[in-house]
C-alpha cells in the first residue's frame, strides 16, 4: 500500500514541458543537417498539426469513442500524404533530401497527442491556436539545431557562405562532426542543460543523492 | 545480403543514425530487462511487418505493380504511408493473439510493449526505408530483422549504461534527459565508427 | 480517374481484409474452455478461459478490494497462487515486493486464466460478501461533499476497523442534476451544475472510506463522506462520476448494495507519535482512526493536519477542535490554501504540506520516529510525500490510502 517509488519514478518525463517538446521532434532530428530541410520540415509539421487539429475538432462530436484513434490516425496520415505529394510536386530536390521523414510525421507522438488531448475537447479556433503554438515550438527547436549544425558543419546557412573557410584563405575549418548524427544528440542534450539551468524547477530529481560527510544532501 | 544486414545493424542503426524510435528509446531504458524485452518485441515486429509491407508494396502499390491485374499504368505508391500503418497495427494485434495462444510465457514478457510499438516510428521508418531503397522481398526480410536487431542492441546497451549512470554525480541540469541525450550521442559516435565495415 | 478508383477500392479491401483476418484469428485462437478455480480448500468453481482472476472471483461472489477497477495500479487485489510459480508481470513487479513475489503473490487483476489455478485468500475476504444497507440520513457538509449515514447488518459492522472502506454499487440510472435537493446556502454554487446529467446503463461500483466513530459503529451506523466527482474543468463534456452523482441523488430509506469492509489502511500498533494529514473527503478514514485511538485512551501525541481551499470547504472542524480541547495529546491544525477575502479567517493560510513542514517537521526532534497517515487528493499526497522525504522519514513509516478522493 505504501510505495514511494511512484513519486520518484512517476513519469518525470511526462510532467515536464521541455522534455515533451523535445521528445516530440526526435524523429525529425535527421533533417537538421541543413537549415533549408529543417525549415521545410517545420512548415510541413505546422500544416499537418493545424489542419489535423481543425478537422478533428470540427467533427469531434460525431466521432464514436471506440474508433477515435483509428480515425485520428487516418486523418493525420491523409494530411501527411498530401504534404508529401505537394513537396514532391513543387520542391522535388528538398523532398528527396527529406527522405522518409515527412512520412514519419504520422507517428510523431505530438501530433496525435494534441489531437487526442486538446482538439477532441475544444472548438476549432482554440484547437488551431493550440496546434500552431505547439508546432511553432517544435519548429523553433528544429531550426535552432539546424542553424548550429549547418553553420558549424559547413560554414554556410541556407547554402550561402557565412564564415570564411580555410580552403578559401579564411579562418574557419568546418567541423565535419556537425554533419553526423551524434552532433544532434549532443546539441539537444546541451540545450536541455541550458534550459534547466535557466529554469531550475524543471530539473529532474535524481534517484540517488550523494551525501557529503555530514549526511546532508549536496546542494 | 551481408552488406544489408551489417548496414541495418551497425552503420544505418535506426535509433543512432536516423533518430527513429527515440521517444521509446529514452522512456523505456531504465532497466536492462525491460529494454531487452522491448528490443525483442521490435525485432519480431520488424521482422514480420517489413516483409509483409514489402509484398504489399511490390504487388499492389508500386508504380506498375498492378501489371498482373491488367492496370500497368497505375501508381498507388502515395498510399503506402496509410497502408503500412494499418498493416503494422493489424500485425501487432495478430502477433499478440498468436503469442498469447502458443507462447504465453513470451506474451507475458512482451505483452505490455506490443501496443507501444504500433506508434513507434522505428517500425514505420523501417518499412518506408525498405521502399525508398528499393529492396526486393528477400532483402526486405534481412533488412527488417537486421534493423530490429540494431535497435535492440542500441536500447539494451543504452539501458546498461543508464543503470550505471544512475549513481553518477552529474550537474543538476544534466540529470535524466540531458545526460541521456549526451550518452546517446556518444553511442552514436561509436556506431559511426563502423562506417568502414560496409562499402 | 481509374487510378483514384483503384486506390479507393484497394484501400477499403485491404482494411476489410485485415479486420476480417484479425477477427478470424481471434475466434480461432481464443478458445472457450472451462477453467477450474480453487480458493483455499473450498470446492473448485468453473470460469472461462482468458478471463482475469479478479473477475472470475467476483462472478463467484468473492469480492477482492480493487480501487483501480482491475488496471493493476492500486495493488490491492493480492492473492497467493499455489503450485507452479508463474512469472510476475511488470504491473505486479511494481506493486509487490521481491519477498511477496517469491512467496507466489500475484495481483488477481493481472492473472489471466489458462490452466486450472488454486489460490489462497484470507478467509475474512471470503466473508467480505455483498450486503444491503439502508440510507438513514444524509446532509451536505460543503457544496460538493455529502455525508451519508447508512445502517448496515451487525455482522458486517463487527468486522469494521478504523481506516477500512466499503464498496457501494449504484444501479443503472438516468437523472438530471436539477432533481438533486440542495440546501439554500449552496444554491449559488450549484447554479451551473444544474444542467449536468448522470446516466449509466450498467451498475457501477466505487469504494468509499468509512468515517464512523466508535459511537457510530455501536449504533451499526456506517458514516461515509461522498465528494461529487465533477468533470475536470478542461473537459466539461465528460460525464460526472456515476456513483457519486447517484449518492447525491438518493433519498432516505433507499437500499444500497455494498460489499466490504476492505482495506489494510489502519493505525499501527505501538506508541509512536501519529501524524495524520488529510484533504477533502480524505478526512474519512483519518477521522475513524483518530476517534478510535483517542477512544482507546492512546497517550502518544497525535496531530491531524487538514488542508482545505476555503472556509466553505471546511467541515467537522468544530468536532476536532472540541476533541483537541478535551485530549491534551491531540492537536488539530487547519491550513486554507485559497481563503476568500470576505470570509473571516484568522488561522493558517497556504498548503497543508508547507504547514506540516514549517510547524511540525522543522523543529521535530525525530521526524523519522513518527507514523504518518495520509489520505487526500493525489497532488496533496505527492507534496506531503516530498516534504516527508526531505525530513528523512523512511517510506516504511508512511501509510496512505491511495483511492478515496
Amino acid at each position: 500500500m505504501i510505495r514511494l517509488s511512484h513519486h520518484l519514478t512517476d513519469p518525470l518525463i511526462r510532467s515536464n514541458p521541455v522534455t515533451l517538446q523535445i521528445l516530440g521532434i526526435c524523429s525529425a532530428l535527421a533533417v537538421t543537417t541543413a537549415l533549408a530541410t529543417a525549415l521545410t520540415m517545420a512548415a510541413a509539421l505546422i500544416f499537418v498539426l493545424c489542419a489535423s487539429a481543425a478537422i478533428i475538432s470540427a467533427i469531434r462530436r460525431h466521432i464514436p469513442h471506440a474508433i477515435r484513434l483509428i480515425l485520428q490516425i487516418t486523418i493525420i496520415a491523409t494530411l501527411v500524404i498530401v504534404t508529401d505529394e505537394v513537396l514532391r510536386a513543387y520542391a522535388f530536390e528538398i523532398s528527396q533530401r527529406l527522405s522518409i521523414f515527412v512520412g514519419l510525421i504520422v507517428t510523431n507522438c505530438i501530433v496525435l497527442g494534441r489531437a487526442e488531448g486538446f482538439a477532441m475537447h475544444h472548438p476549432v479556433g482554440p484547437s488551431i491556436l493550440d496546434a500552431l503554438g505547439n508546432a511553432l515550438g517544435y519548429g523553433l527547436v528544429l531550426v535552432v539545431v539546424a542553424t548550429i549544425r549547418e553553420l558549424l558543419g559547413t560554414g554556410r546557412l541556407l547554402g550561402i557562405p557565412m564564415l570564411p573557410l580555410t580552403e578559401q584563405g579564411g579562418w574557419f575549418e568546418p567541423l565535419r562532426l556537425m554533419q553526423l548524427a551524434p552532433s544532434a544528440f549532443f546539441i539537444i542534450g546541451l540545450m536541455i542543460w541550458a534550459i534547466r539551468t535557466a529554469r531550475p524547477e524543471q530539473v529532474e530529481r535524481p534517484e540517488h543523492r550523494l551525501l557529503s560527510r555530514q549526511g546532508e544532501a549536496r546542494p | 545480403m551481408t552488406e544489408i544486414l551489417l548496414a541495418a545493424i551497425l552503420t544505418d542503426n535506426l535509433a543512432l543514425s536516423f533518430f527513429l524510435g527515440i521517444c521509446t528509446f529514452l522512456a523505456v531504458s531504465q532497466r536492462i530487462s525491460t529494454a531487452l524485452g522491448l528490443g525483442l518485441a521490435v525485432i519480431v515486429v520488424q521482422g514480420v511487418t517489413v516483409p509483409v509491407n514489402a509484398l504489399i508494396h511490390s504487388f499492389l502499390l508500386a508504380p506498375g505493380a498492378l501489371h498482373w491485374a491488367g492496370l500497368p499504368e497505375i501508381d498507388l505508391s502515395f498510399l503506402r504511408i496509410i497502408v503500412f500503418i494499418g498493416v503494422i497495427a493489424a500485425m501487432v494485434q495478430l502477433m499478440e493473439l498468436l503469442l498469447d495462444r502458443f507462447v504465453p510465457a513470451l506474451h507475458r514478457a512482451l505483452g505490455v510493449f506490443l501496443p507501444l510499438i504500433t506508434v513507434n516510428c522505428a517500425i514505420l521508418g523501417g518499412s518506408l526505408f525498405m521502399v525508398e531503397r528499393r529492396y526486393d522481398p528477400l532483402e526486405a526480410v534481412v533488412w527488417g530483422i537486421g534493423s530490429g536487431i540494431g535497435w535492440a542492441i542500441a536500447i539494451t546497451a543504452f539501458a546498461a549504461i543508464r543503470e550505471r549512470l544512475r549513481h553518477a554525480d552529474m550537474p543538476e541540469g544534466l540529470q535524466g534527459l540531458g545526460g541521456a541525450f549526451i550518452v546517446t550521442g556518444l553511442m552514436s559516435l561509436g556506431f559511426s565508427g563502423f562506417g568502414g565495415l560496409v562499402p | 480517374m481509374t487510378g483514384m478508383l483503384v486506390g479507393v477500392v484497394l484501400l477499403v479491401t485491404l482494411v476489410l481484409a485485415l479486420s476480417a483476418a484479425l477477427m478470424m484469428a481471434r475466434r480461432r485462437l481464443v478458445p472457450d474452455l472451462p477453467i477450474a478455480v480453487t480458493v483455499n480448500d473450498h470446492a473448485p468453481f468453473e470460469s472461462r478461459f482468458g478471463t482475469d482472476l479478479l473477475g472470475a472471483l467476483a462472478a463467484h461472489d468473492i469480492l477482492l478490494p480493487a480501487a483501480c477497477g482491475g488496471a493493476g495500479t492500486c495493488g490491492q487485489c493480492r492473492v497467493r497462487v499455489r503450485g507452479e510459480p508463474v512469472a510476475p508481470l511488470p504491473a505486479e513487479r511494481a506493486r509487490l515486493s521481491r519477498a511477496e513475489r517469491r512467496a507466489g503473490m500475484h495481483l488477481a487483476c493481472q492473472l489471466r486464466l489458462r490452466v486450472p489455478v488454486a489460490v489462497e485468500l484470507p478467509e475474512s475476504l471470503l466473508g467480505a460478501r455483498g450486503f444491503d444497507c439502508t440510507l438513514l440520513r444524509a446532509r451536505f457538509l460543503t457544496p460538493l461533499i455529502r455525508e451519508l449515514v447508512l445502517e448496515a447488518p451487525p455482522d458486517v459492522v463487527a468486522l469494521v476497523q478504523a481506516g477500512a472502506f466499503v464498496s457501494l454499487t449504484a444501479p443503472p440510472h438516468d437523472f438530471g442534476f436539477d432533481t438533486i435537493e440542495v440546501p439554500e446556502r449552496f444554491a449559488t454554487d450549484w447554479a451551473e451544475l444544474r444542467e449536468l446529467r448522470a446516466v449509466t446503463t450498467a451498475p457501477v461500483t466505487r469504494a468509499y472510506s468509512i468515517a464512523s466513530t466508535p459511537a457510530d459503529l455501536a449504533q451499526e451506523h456506517l458514516v461515509l463522506l461522498i465528494r461529487l466527482a465533477l468533470p475536470p474543468p478542461d473537459r466539461p463534456r465528460l460525464p460526472p462520476g456515476a456513483v457519486s452523482s447517484w449518492l447525491f441523488h438518493v433519498e432516505k430509506g433507499t437500499r444500497i448494495a455494498a460489499s466490504g469492509p476492505h482495506g489494510d489502511f489502519r493505525a499501527q500498533a505501538g506508541t509512536r507519535e501519529m501524524v495524520l494529514v488529510g484533504g477533502g473527503v480524505g478526512m474519512a478514514p483519518l477521522r475513524a482512526i483518530i476517534h478510535e485511538r483517542l477512544g482507546q485512551g492512546a497517550s502518544q501525541p497525535i496531530s491531524f493536519w487538514y488542508g482545505a481551499r476555503r472556509r466553505d470547504d471546511l467541515f467537522h472542524a468544530e468536532e476536532f477542535a472540541a476533541l483537541a480541547r478535551r485530549c491534551p495529546n491531540f492537536r488539530f491544525e487547519v491550513a486554507l490554501s485559497d481563503p476568500r477575502p470576505d470570509e473571516p479567517w484568522d488561522g493558517r493560510t497556504g498548503f497543508v504540506h508547507a504547514a506540516l513542514r514549517d510547524d511540525l517537521l522543522r523543529d521535530h526532534p525525530a521526524p523519522e520516529a513518527c507514523d504518518y497517515y495520509l489520505c487526500g487528493p493525489p497532488l496533496m499526497i505527492a507534496a506531503v510525500m516530498g516534504v516527508l522525504d526531505e525530513a528523512g522519514v523512511p517510506p516504511s513509516r508512511i501509510f496512505f490510502d491511495d483511492f478515496g478522493s
